[in-house]
């Protein structure tokens, strides 16, 4: 008996020793695995936009338009993501609402940009929507829900399109993705000079309001009010800085 | 030897337990299971047979039984990926599909050559599933 069990640890132990060498070897990367993704997800962004496009007003405002942009490249050119596609889009919608599409486009409604008291508080929204595209956590809460295949067959638009649309623009992402995005906000707009309280002020005049509204990562969130105690704090643990007035 | 020198025909009814599991190595890779299946079928066919058929029989069977546990991992984390989402192609998942395939083809040549040695009557044991085979197969 002793010696079957040796030789059945000496088998299990090395497919577990070729098992862990063959972990070791760099496979997405020379199979250009993560470009594959990263290209699944421009083309499925691409789609959903497309039904956006077709589906909603384009808003024609060029003020809002300007600062929205004007926000937008603040933040990609003071921390150096030009590497990274963006595509800022304002849309005619009365839902207090901005979410990020997979590859890179950022969808803001007007009805946000006139809820904000400040532009410093949409700079904090902005910010929070551009990290969750930074990190990609579209594509992981995509992935998680639909899995590649269904979502490679949204790339053609249609219903599986639809589908993937109104989860990503309605759903708030995990309490850890949320968090995260709001860490890495802080530091976007830190760098760009432009004061990250307006995303604590933000969420704490959301968590107050009764409006309908979409923006569930604030509104729905159990601890919307401690996020923002916690966006606070991580502010105030940074070196003290001169912030930008934004009047654009 | 196992047994005591076996017949022709017992050397060909050994040897097909090993070929059943490779033929349904060909229709069973998609599903794991249906090479255990054909192969536990043929054993139990073979239980009336003789030591150096059932030890054969069971040989194959053991061997068969560790490839379904490692085949059905790889086919459960593919679905994961294409369908629930749960994880993306990681090199943890790519390292494991390679092991797998690495160790199917190491059983495929390895069964090959006992189908082909047990049918002329040499044994053939394999490491680690050949003792355990001695101790379920008693004379």
């Amino acid at each position: 008996m002793n010696k079957i069990l040796f030789r059945g640890l000496i088998l299990v132990l090395s497919i577990f020793a070729v098992y862990q060498g063959l972990k070791e070897v760099p496979w997405t990367k020379w199979f250009g695995i993560d470009e594959k993704y990263i290209e699944i997800e421009q083309e499925v962004g691409d789609a959903l936009w497309h039904l956006i496009e077709s589906s909603e007003t384009i808003s024609t405002d060029t003020q809002n338009i300007k600062v929205v942009d004007s926000i937008v490249n603040q933040i990609v050119i003071r921390n150096k993501l030009q590497n990274i596609r963006f595509f800022p889009h304002v849309i005619d919608n009365l839902q207090v609402n901005a979410f990020a599409l997979p590859g890179g486009h950022l969808v803001v409604h007007t009805a946000l940009i006139e809820k904000v008291e400040t532009q410093e508080q949409l700079a904090g929204v902005i910010a929070h929507e551009l990290s969750h595209i930074t990190e990609r956590h579209i594509s992981k809460k995509l992935l998680k829900e639909f899995g590649v295949a269904i979502l490679t067959g949204a790339t053609g638009g249609g219903e599986g399109a639809r589908k993937v649309l109104t989860f990503i623009s309605s759903r708030a992402y995990d309490r850890t993705l949320e968090s995260e995005a709001d860490m890495q906000a802080i530091e976007f707009l830190y760098n760009a000079q432009i004061n990250p309280l307006g995303l604590a002020q933000f969420m704490e005049i959301m968590s107050e309001s009764d409006l309908p509204n979409e923006l569930d990562w604030i509104s729905t969130h159990p601890s919307s009010e401690e996020r923002a105690q916690n966006i606070k704090n991580r502010v105030d643990e940074l070196p003290i800085k001169v912030y930008k007035d934004l009047n654009i | 030897m196992i047994g005591e020198n076996p017949n022709i025909s017992d050397c060909e009814r050994a040897s097909n337990s090993y070929i059943m599991s490779i033929v349904a190595i060909a229709i069973g890779l998609p599903i794991p299971i249906i090479n255990l299946v054909a192969t536990f079928i043929f054993f139990l066919a073979q239980r009336k047979a003789s030591y150096f058929v059932r030890w054969h029989s069971m040989q194959a069977l053991l061997s068969q039984l560790s490839l379904l546990i490692l085949n059905s991992r790889a086919w459960y984390w593919t679905y994961d990926i294409m369908f629930r989402g749960e994880e993306a192609v990681s090199n943890e998942y790519i390292a494991y599909l390679i092991a797998v395939v690495l160790i199917n083809l190491t059983e495929f040549f390895a069964t090959l050559y006992a189908a082909s040695k047990v049918r002329q009557g040499i044994d053939v044991r394999f490491w680690f599933f050949s003792d355990l085979t001695d101790t379920f197969v008693k004379k």
